[in-house]
């Protein structure tokens, strides 16, 4: 197993935003994270690469507990792409490049220069190498976002919704990719979404957060009409076509 | 499982038989060094111009015999003893105090960030008008060349360093408490700088004026304060803190890609930005508590490499302190020479250069891919 969180916990002072959340993540998995806005689902993720300090619970790494990681150790095993990101003037090769930080120790290597190239290669950025990746458009650069993520070479990826900015063809072509690069090679992913159909098409797993708990955790099955309901307060009909669930609000 | 194993294996065969990208970044990379080695020699030109310049006509010729060993007395004394140390003086504080606006902006993720905007510019201001309107260390000396000298340079610099560097600690302590937020130390400089800004002028109110002319003396930054010592101190301050931002120039390449990026590929945001912080800090107040105010050096050297090199800290820490030192350099010599024999204040030059270079920049908008 890659990942596995216990019982996490976390506080803004006195407000208790994560309750006691906890899933697993096998390999080869991405696991959804659905829930309404403001219940922790982008703290929790924060929390997984302790970007926040949690105040209690566990996580394990295959079997090692992320409390015992120095930060670079951390970033050799967690990659994570946030919300929206930042990306300093410079090329997508540069920004791709940055990606193995963790690995440099005075300057980069050919095999830091070859890791990248391969990257780049994987999500058809090659064309894009030496463009500066301020120029590129919000899909373009979502995946060099990934890329670099994915630079880091590590077992677990987190996404703190991948897909908010982008039209239908990218956010299809994002998620297409991210299932992809965790088949092939053996990652586990776990991503926030907001579009249940998306996740419906591309998760293995599901994790419903409700205040800030874990509401369910299971197989597509768990969306459904009645989590749905409970969860989001909207009537929905769970419809299966061509051998996938489809939410249709009511 | 044999198949996809050859087929992986092909793939990676042709990646690596076309590795354009790859020659194309070793291309970019080596044309950034081009560059920077092009300004080294630039540096060297533009010191050869300084030593030249002055009010005692020497010919290149004798300056040439002079630096070498080979010149006369006369020579010995204009060149070793007044022109050389301001020329090193204006490359090692250039190289500075760019270095140090350049860690600055980053650190604080704002553009127009200085070695001034902590407040360690006002601080060391400060200090020098208690030094010497309150310690006396202003009388005033009459010379040919000098209408207002200062009687003792030496606590001047000392009461300016010990200001400025109480100044960066309560500053930093101040940010501690909000997690050395960008927002939380811009703003802690800025209360930080109008508490100093107004002390000056509360002691500046109760001094006798020739002391307040010593003082306002003061902050107009000269290069002709260095002696050979403080340029060794300031030499070897610098060449240890640009090591540093060296060292730490991949974190900087992390933190201008944000918070979360930089802390999620293992950097200690807090940490690497107080340890740079400190260190620019430093790096500008020595400076100024030896050469009084510089303007705009930290501001537009690293301004300018931006646009030529990119964000790339690798580059851009060598560029901007290169580019500080030509700055800085071609300031005392229009300061040294376009009123000859009367020596303008560099510190009133770069600023007035700067100004609409910067303002050029800003019209011109983003660097040209």
């Amino acid at each position: 197993m890659n990942l596995e969180v216990k019982n996490l916990k976390f506080s803004y002072g006195h407000h208790e935003i994560v309750k006691d959340i906890s899933f697993y993540a096998e390999t080869g998995e991405l696991v959804a994270v659905l829930g309404v806005n403001g219940v922790g689902k982008s703290t929790m993720i924060k929390c997984i690469n302790k970007i926040h300090k949690p105040d209690s619970g566990e996580i394990l790494i295959k079997g090692t507990d992320v409390s015992a990681m120095g930060s670079n150790e951390l970033a050799r095993n967690i990659g994570y792409v946030p919300q929206s990101s930042e990306f300093a003037d410079g090329t997508v090769f540069d920004s791709v490049l940055l990606g193995r930080k963790p690995f440099i120790k005075w300057d980069v290597t050919e095999k830091d220069l070859e890791i990248v190239h391969e990257i780049l290669h994987l999500l058809s950025l090659q064309k894009y190498a030496m463009r500066n990746v301020t120029e590129l458009s919000g899909g373009e650069r979502q995946k060099v976002a990934i890329a670099r993520a994915l630079a880091q070479q590590t077992p677990v990826l987190l996404f703190d919704e991948p897909t908010s900015n982008l039209d239908l063809k990218n956010q299809l072509e994002v998620l297409k990719i991210i299932k992809n690069i965790v088949k092939d090679k053996a990652l586990s992913a776990v991503v926030v979404i907001h579009d249940l159909n998306l996740a419906l098409r591309f998760a293995d797993k599901f994790l419903i957060i409700r205040e800030g708990r874990v509401y369910d955790f299971g197989g597509d099955e768990i969306v459904n009409e009645r989590s749905i309901s409970e969860v989001y307060g909207v009537s929905a009909s769970v419809i299966v076509h061509d051998g996938c669930r489809i939410v249709v609000p009511q | 499982m044999a198949i996809r194993e050859k087929e992986l294996g092909r793939i990676r065969e042709n990646i690596i038989e076309n590795n354009g990208g790859i020659c194309a970044y070793h291309r970019s990379i080596r044309k950034k060094w081009i560059i920077i080695a092009g300004m080294a020699v630039a540096v060297l030109f533009f010191m050869i111009i300084s030593v030249n310049a002055g009010s005692t006509a020497m010919s290149p010729l004798d300056v040439l015999k002079t630096v070498v060993g080979a010149g006369d007395e006369r020579g010995f004394i204009v060149v070793w003893m007044l022109r050389m140390p301001r020329v090193i003086g204006a490359v090692t504080a250039g190289a500075g105090l760019a270095v140090a606006g350049c860690v600055m902006q980053t650190c604080l993720k704002n553009p127009l960030a200085s070695p001034s905007t902590l407040g360690v510019t006002s601080a060391a201001t400060f200090g020098a008008n208690v030094a010497i309107i309150i310690f006396g260390a202003g009388t005033v000396m009459s010379s040919a060349s000098e209408a207002v000298a200062i009687g003792n340079p030496y606590i001047v610099s000392v009461c300016a360093f010990v200001f400025s560097t109480a100044a960066i600690f309560l500053i930093l302590s101040l940010s501690k408490l909000r997690g050395f937020s960008p927002e939380s130390i811009v703003l802690a400089g800025t209360a930080l700088s109008a508490l100093f800004g107004a002390g000056t002028t509360v002691i500046q109110y109760f001094g006798d004026e020739i002391r307040i002319a010593a003082a306002v003396f003061w902050t107009f930054g000269d290069l002709g304060r260095i002696s050979w010592t403080e340029n060794a101190i300031l030499g070897i301050i610098t060449a240890i803190c640009i090591i540093y931002f060296m060292m730490m120039r991949w974190n900087y390449n992390a933190l201008s890609n944000g918070e979360d990026t930089a802390k999620s590929l293992g950097v200690k945001t807090a940490r690497v930005r107080f340890l740079g912080l400190m260190a620019a800090s430093l790096l500008t107040a020595i400076s100024v508590s030896f050469m009084g105010t510089i303007g705009f050096i930290g501001l537009i050297a690293p301004q300018i490499m931006k646009r030529v090199l990119g964000s790339d800290h690798r580059f851009l820490i060598p560029a901007s302190a290169l580019m500080g030192s030509i700055l800085l350099l071609v300031a005392d010599t229009f300061a040294r020479s376009v009123m000859s024999p009367v020596v303008l204040p560099v510190g009133a030059i770069t600023s007035l250069l700067g100004a609409p270079v910067f303002f050029y920049m800003l019209l011109r908008g983003k660097r040209k891919k």
